[in-house]
Formats: C-alpha cells, structure tokens, sequence
C-alpha cells in the first residue's frame, strides 16, 4: 500500500504556501473482496480504492476538496481546489481550530492478519458450503441471495498542528436470505452479521436461524387492526436506535436546532432501566478505532444514565462551540449528498462510534413467555423510514409471529407497527433481554414494548 | 482579487473533463489482455466524476465539498463465471494486474458458477450526453453559495422554523464502455438539483418536511428557477405539519399523487420485475407474464430517456435503453433484462443492467419508470371515496420492499383527509404499507396528468450500490393500502 502520510504533509504544506491559515488532509485506501451467489455464485469482485481529501481554511473560511487518484498532481490539484473554495467562502464565526490535541487510544480488535489476506477463494470456498447446507436441511429450501464481504483499509490524518497519524482496520459481513416454497406459497427470511474478522461471524447458526423461520414464515399473513405488546429482535431494535439517534444526538444537530434533545441535558428522558453508552474502544466493536476521523482519541462516553440524558455526542468543532473537549465522534461515514460516499469525500461531523444500549436482566424468552397478547418482530422493512424528529416510529414487519399466553404462535408479515419512540424509552419499554446483538455500529438487546398500534387488515 | 479570480480558474480547469488520452485505446486492451488470459466475453469501463455540493444551515454556509472520482473496472466471463476487479489507480501495470485479478475471481468460482452466457450482440459505437446550456463546473463556488445561501434564508420564515437545510449539488458523469465485441459507447451525464429540509417546532411538537427538485442539465437548471419561493413553501408545509393529527391506523382507499404513485411503483412493481429477482424464483412476479394483474387502466414503461427523469440512454453492459413495456393494459407483458438474465428467460436484454460506479459489476436495475396516464381529474378520483387519504409524496422519504414475501413499505409526507368525496384537513405524515401483487390490482382509477421526477440528492440502493433512478405517473386512485397511525 501506498505510503500515505508524506502524501499528507505535502497537501498540508501546500496548503499553507497557498494562504491557508490551517489545513489537515484525511487519506484512505481499501481493498474489498466480495461474493454474490444464490443457488450458484453470481460473481466475485475485488475492488481497490484510494483518495484524499483535503480541509482548508483561511481565517475562519473553511474550503474543502477530494480525489481519488493520490497522483503528487492530483494531491496538489485537490489542495489548491481546497483552498480556492475556502477563499470563496464566508466566514464561520463559530470557527475556533483543527484538533490541537490528537492522539491514539489503546484499542483491540480493530485488524485481523486473517480476515486481511482472505482472497476470493475462501469466499468462494464458504459460499459453497453454505448453499449445500441449506439444501440439505430440507428440500422446500433455497438460499435466494448471499452476500460475503471482507476489506481491509488503512488510514492517515495529517493536520497542520503537527498531527500525523496512521490506522489500519479489517471487517468481515455475511448476509443471506432463504425462501422456503411449498405448494404455490413462499416463504422468505433474512440474516446476517457483520463483524472486525471473519471468524467471528457464525455461518451456519446464521443460515440455519435464516432457514427455519423462512420455513415457519410460509404460512405468515397479516392481522387485523389491534394494539398490543410488541418485542423488537435485538438486531432490529439495535436498527431502531439507529434510526432514532443517529441523526439527533450528535452536538451539531443539537446546535443548529434539529435535534428532539435540545435542552434536555440532565432531564429524565427515559426510564431508568435504559443506559445507553458510545464506546469507541470496545473491544472488536464495530467502529471501534484508536482516534476518531479528525485524530481525536476515541473514547467512552455516557449517553443515558438511569433514562437521564447525559451527554451529546461532539466532534472538535461542535465542542469548542459548547466548550467542551471532543467525545472523539468525527465522522467521515454516512450518506454523502450523493448517496453512498467513500469517507475522505467528506468533511467530519459528529455521529456514534459504537452506540450501546445496555443489556436488562431479563432473559429473551422471558420477554415472550410473560407476554399475554403481543407480536414479536424479527425483521422489518421501511424503519429506516421513520422521523428521528417527532419520534414517529414505523416499521412494516417481514417476519413476526403472534405471541399468545406467553408462546410464540401464527406467523405474520405485512402489518405496520406505530408508536412515538420518546413515550417507548420513557413509558412503555418495559422489559430488556440481555442478548445483545449489533446492526452495524448500534447495539442493543430484544425489547418489550406495551401497547403499540399494529395496523392490518 | 485579481489573484484569487486566476486561481479558481485554474481550479475549474481541473474539475472540468479533459479527456484522459487515449482512454479508448487504454480500455481496449484490457479487454484484450482478458481474452489472451482466456476469457470468452470481457469488458471495460473507465468512469471520471466531478461533484460540487454545498450545504447552508441556518443562513451559514456549513460546507462546500468538491469531488472527483476517477477509475476502470474489468468484468471477464470465463467458463459461465464472473469475475470483476477494479481500481482507482490509472498506471497501465495496475490496470493490467487488475485484469489478472478477475481472471483469477472467475476461475475460483467456475466449478460453482452459474453457467452464466451473454450471448453476442453486435458492437455499437456511440456517443451520447445530456443537453446543457452552462457547464455546471465552469460556474464559481461563489456563485452556488450565493443562490443556496439566498434560498436557505428564504426558508427561515419565522420562529417557528428551528432549522434550515439548504444543500445544493452538482455533478457530471462521464463513462466509457468497450467490451471484447468491439462496442465503444461513451456516455456524458450531468445532473444538478437542490434541496431543503425545513424543521418546526410547536407547542412541543418538532416536524421535518424535505423535498428536492433535480434535472438532467447543466447550471442553468439552479438559476432558472425561483429556489427562494421553493425553500419557503416546504417551510410553510412545516409549520402546518406539525400541528396536524396522525392518521387513523387501518386499511383505506387513497388517492396517490404523482412523485408518490411513482414511488409505489417503484417499490411495489419495479423491484420485483427486476429479471434477477425473476430468475431466481426469489420475485412474485416469477411465472406470472402474460397474466391480468392489473385493471384494464393499468400500463406501466421503463423508459431510459423521459423528460423529467435521468439519463440512460445505455446501460452498464453497452445495450441501448429504450421503452419497455411492463404492464400493458393490466397485463404483465415483460421484465427488466441485463444480457444474462434475458438468455436465461429466452428474452431480449431491455438495456436495465446498471453499476453504481466502476468499483461495481451491473446488476438489474429500474431506469425510469413510471405509469401511463389514462382520464381522470383529480375531483373526479376523489368522488365516492367515503374516508380515505390523498396521500402525498412531499417530504416522503423513500421507501422498501420485501421482494420475496410480497410486502412493501415507504414514507408519505404530510397528506390529506377525504371525507364524502371531498379534500379535507391535512394529516401528518405516516408509513405506508401494501401487498406487490394486490396492490396493483387495486388500482381503480387513473388519472390524466403525467410528472416524472428525478433526484440527484439519492436514488435506489440493491446490492449495496446506489443508482439514480426516476419515477412517476398521474394521479391513482387505489381501493386497498395500509396507513400506519393512531389507534
């Protein structure tokens, strides 16, 4: 791989020839190795990509500019656009510096040798032995869509007050979908996982829990119209915090006054069963790295103590404005004003690390046997969909089955779960499993909630 | 001043497309190197995109951020596999390795593979690029930051608005494709749009409404248009919205406006007439052409060049887009092709295989599409709707479906009530949710109008790659959806 931090000090050194009062420059380079397959391997791909992208500013006029060629040209041209754009720009008033104070904190699990040197033949190898796994488990079965990923990727952040550091990282993800098909009627179920390395992820427990419920899941329908208890899966409800906080509990959103947190510091906003920490150091998480996207050291940080809000989540910008230190959430990540954005194509702002809502003492069939009447949802479709602002929760279940006297009975799909989340967090969850499991970067157990609107038939 | 005026110049110099030299030639023998390497189909495809975007917030402009992505990607058939590979780096030894790469890629998968053929199809040389009167990337930063800061500010309508977001984006989109049979097809998009997200607050409430509007053409699509009247009317639907009532949960008849019959179509009808979806038996579609499942009024196109939609005038695999025809009269008359899934279905590919970018192979995908309009006013769909909703895209969102088990979902923004025939109270906005094949034949009534619509701010996601799409068609009315609400 290239060598990326002398690219770095290059832009930052050009930059400030140019004018710029300050600069930092953010490179990466990923190699990714995927499979599709269903019944057959559809195809395999390897994908390799660098950039950089370069901050500019010039007395409180911020510019910004990325390529993905590391050619000295286009590092330079990239630079002088960085620094043209800051020109061009109005001042931030709120503009205080780049992070003067970087540095790394210990963190394990963040590479794996293993997972880094896997070629497509191991995913080849591993895509084969899972097709004839779900065929021989029962001939109503079919994997309909399969998806292997491993990628390695490094990174370094040069910035103009003397920050020069490099990190490097692997992830691993498997997803699959079943259909079970009998007599003109379908079935279908997903599952998946994504993890730091390839070892940790269980393919067979994956694709076997996949395999049976696409089975059960022939004879799902929907209900009628009802209110009743409903227990989110971990994974989906870890999906749901997601949704809900995401966009919300960052310090900027909080600042620029679209955030349902405004103001609520210190005040009970959930009940005290729920905790929710930012981990960015937990061992293997997901997001877990030594220092965040700007070079601060990433940390951990409590966000709801006993249902209390404790704290926003802050990059060095939206600290200095609050006078505060960073929490260490800069982020590259997420959706760029085109959709999927490679990371060095944006400027950091603050987002989760490893957001984690803490496990109950309840056992996850616990949340089902003391359930009377209720639906408990595996997977959904559309939650992404819901409003972070007015706490506007839907979700449109694809796999759920009725509970009845504490047992799991008729399978369900198609009917919409609705409730507001800020009266689920401060009334009606109440009880939490202690079967943590993670969507992405979000962690969380199964969940009970009382009394939500389930519309069908 | 003087100095500054010379340098972003020079910037725009770099942000505007040179042609790389030779990239034809570049491309050409890579496909080549494939087929010495045994390869029985290879193509290769060189990608340049240039983007500007800028973000206002509140009045401030909080970012502008320019890109430019450049690249090749290689896909080789080798024995009924796949293999692709591909990178940002442009020196010909890398690119030549990356041609080894998916050599390699197929073979491993080849005793497992599905036998996959593309059949032959005669080369094809052409040109083809978006229409556009200014160069988006020839206009100056300051320029785009002064139409998004004066439409950002038209949207602090007043103390009710808690935030403004204002985002302005450009781009262009140069590819190059040329495959083992001797096709050279270059296609030029650009694209540029704006959007705005207003969020109010009232007595404790908070509600956001966002919409966009985007076109296939240069800068003069953003300085045409009154972006300050634009931005101030989401605000005003803001500070309705969040006074309004949530819905009742249930099932209803509705009236679907354009963007939003769009969007159903899309979700409901679009994915799982996607040929791979088809040909793995995974879509509910699967073994249903030439069946009625639809009313009569019902004819639904995927059309590569619509005005008002994006741009494909080829695909990913160099194969002409034009009008397909879906649905004919209720009837289900055809699926979305790449070359692959139309040998396996005995069908003519219909120009649908799509790629993100170069980092990824094509895979089936939407164009445009979108529904005929048949004769219908708006009233008149309103008539006989005892209680229903007019529901409405504004501030939607987007939505999904499960393509398997024959359920989808998406977002309406703020709707309306119908009571007795007639358009009453705005509602909150809400999910939605229906049944792919009993939704379309719920379709009672269309309507005469016809608006398709694009988005350069999203687009649909499959497969973990994005790809602009566009959709719509006239107002429906619909006997059977599920609203998601109050109980």
């Amino acid at each position: 791989m290239a060598q990326l931090l002398p690219l770095g000090e290059k832009a930052v050194k050009l930059a400030a020839k140019l004018g710029a009062t300050e600069a930092e420059a953010y490179l990466s380079q990923t190699v990714q190795s995927m499979l599709t397959f269903h019944k057959k391997i559809e195809s395999g791909k390897t994908s390799q990509l660098t950039g950089i992208g370069v901050r500019a500013i010039v007395d409180k006029r911020i510019g910004f500019a990325s390529s993905s060629s590391t050619e000295s040209r286009d590092v330079e041209n990239a630079t002088r656009m960085a620094v043209a754009i800051a020109k061009a720009s109005r001042a931030n008033p709120d503009w205080h510096s780049l992070p003067k104070r970087t540095g790394r904190a210990k963190v394990e699990g963040t590479f794996d040798k293993r997972t880094a040197e896997i070629e497509s033949d191991t995913l080849v190898r591993k895509a084969a032995e899972i097709i004839d796994f779900i065929q021989s488990l029962d001939s109503r079965l079919a994997p309909a869509r399969g998806h292997l990923a491993t990628g390695k990727a490094i990174c370094a952040i040069v910035n103009s007050h003397g920050s020069q550091l490099s990190k490097k990282g692997t992830y691993a993800s498997f997803s699959i979908r079943v259909k079970a098909e009998e007599a003109g009627k379908k079935g279908t179920s997903d599952e998946g996982w994504q993890a730091r390395s390839w070892r940790e992820i269980k393919f067979q427990k994956l694709a076997e829990e996949a395999s049976q419920r696409a089975i059960e899941m022939l004879e799902a329908s929907p209900i009628p119209n009802t209110k009743a208890s409903v227990i989110f899966a971990n994974d989906l409800f870890a999906q749901i915090l997601n949704v809900m906080f995401t966009r919300t509990i960052n310090a900027e959103a909080v600042q620029k006054g679209r955030s349902p947190w405004i103001g609520k510091i210190g005040q009970q906003i959930a009940r005290d069963n729920f905790n929710v920490i930012d981990d960015g150091t937990m061992k293997g998480g997901f997001m877990t790295w030594g220092f965040d996207d700007e070079g601060v050291r990433q940390q951990e940080t409590e966000v709801i103590q006993d249902g209390i809000l404790k704290s926003y989540l802050y990059d060095t910008y939206t600290g200095a404005k609050d006078r505060v230190a960073s929490t260490g959430n800069a982020t590259r990540r997420g959706a760029g004003i085109f959709g999927v954005a490679n990371p060095y194509t944006r400027t950091p702002t603050p987002a989760p690390t490893n957001f984690v809502l803490k496990p109950g003492d309840a056992k996850r069939d616990e949340l089902i046997e003391e359930t009377q009447d209720g639906l408990y949802v595996v997977t959904s479709i559309g939650e992404w969909l819901s409003n972070p602002m007015s706490g506007m929760l839907g979700a449109t279940a694809t796999n759920a089955f009725l509970v009845r006297k504490g047992e799991l009975s008729n399978p369900v799909k198609g009917v919409i779960v609705s409730g507001g989340f800020f009266d689920m967090i401060r009334n009606t969850i109440d009880l939490i499993a202690d079967d943590t499991r993670n969507a992405g970067n979000f962690y969380s157990p199964s969940v009970r909630v009382q009394g939500m609107s389930i519309a069908g038939r | 001043m003087i100095s500054r005026k010379l340098q972003i110049s020079s910037h725009l110099l770099w942000l505007g497309f040179q042609a790389v030299p030779c990239m034809e030639d570049v491309l050409a023998k890579l496909v080549d190197e494939a087929r010495r390497l045994g390869a029985s189909y290879s193509e290769a495809r060189f990608q340049e995109v240039a983007t500007t975007a800028l973000t206002v917030e509140n009045g401030l402009l909080k970012t502008y951020e320019s890109d430019k992505l450049i690249g090749v990607g290689v896909r080789v058939l080798l024995g009924g596999s796949w293999g692709y590979s591909s990178l940002s780096d442009m020196k010909l030894p890398q690119l030549r390795k990356a041609v080894r790469q998916a050599i390699k890629i197929a073979r491993s998968s080849r005793e497992r593979s599905l036998e996959a053929k593309v059949g032959t199809h005669r080369p094809v040389q052409d040109k083809a690029n978006v229409q556009t009167r200014i160069e988006s990337n020839e206009v100056s930063p300051e320029e785009k930051i002064r139409i998004g800061v004066e439409a950002n500010k038209a949207a602090l309508i007043d103390d009710t608005i808690k935030n403004a977001t204002t985002r302005l984006g450009t781009f262009t989109d140069r590819r190059l494709f040329v495959n083992s049979e001797g096709s050279c097809i270059e296609v030029n998009s650009s694209m540029a749009g704006l959007q705005q997200l207003s969020v109010a607050v009232s007595a404790g409430k908070m509600e956001r409404v966002s919409d966009g509007e985007s076109e296939c053409a240069g800068f003069e699509f953003i300085q045409d248009k009154d972006w300050t009247k634009f931005c101030r009317e989401i605000s005003e639907l803001a500070t309705k919205a969040v006074d309004a009532q949530m819905p009742s949960a249930g099932t209803f008849e509705v009236i679907a406006d354009p963007d939003l019959v769009g969007l159903i179509l899309h979700e409901a009808f679009g994915h799982a007439s996607e040929g791979d979806y088809v040909t793995t038996r995974e879509s509910v579609l699967q073994g249903k052409l030439g069946i009625t499942l639809a009313g009569h009024d019902v004819t639904i196109y995927d059309q590569g060049i619509v005005e008002g939609g994006y741009f494909v005038p080829y695909d990913d695999e160099g194969v002409s887009k034009t009008q397909t025809p879906i649905v004919q009269e209720g009837v289900l008359e055809g699926y979305l092709q790449s070359r692959q899934t139309a040998i396996e279905m005995y069908a003519e590919p219909t120009g649908n295989a799509r790629a993100m970018n170069f980092e990824n192979s094509p895979i089936v995908r939407q164009t445009n599409y979108y529904m005929k309009p048949r004769d219908y006013s708006l009233e008149e769909l309103a008539e006989g709707i005892e209680k229903g909703y007019y529901i409405k895209a504004r501030g939607a969102g987007g939505g999904q479906v499960d393509v398997g088990g024959g359920t989808f979902t998406f977002a309406v923004g703020p709707s309306f009530l119908i009571e007795n025939g007639e358009i009453k109270e705005m509602v909150r906005g809400t999910t939605v949710s229906g049944m792919v094949l009993e939704t379309l034949q719920t379709i009672d009534a269309v309507g005469k109008d016809l608006k398709i619509s694009t988005s350069a701010f999203g687009g649909c996601g499959k497969g973990a790659q994005m790809v602009r799409v566009g959709h719509g068609g006239p107002h429906v009315r619909i006997k059977k959806i599920t609203l998601g609400g109050r109980t």
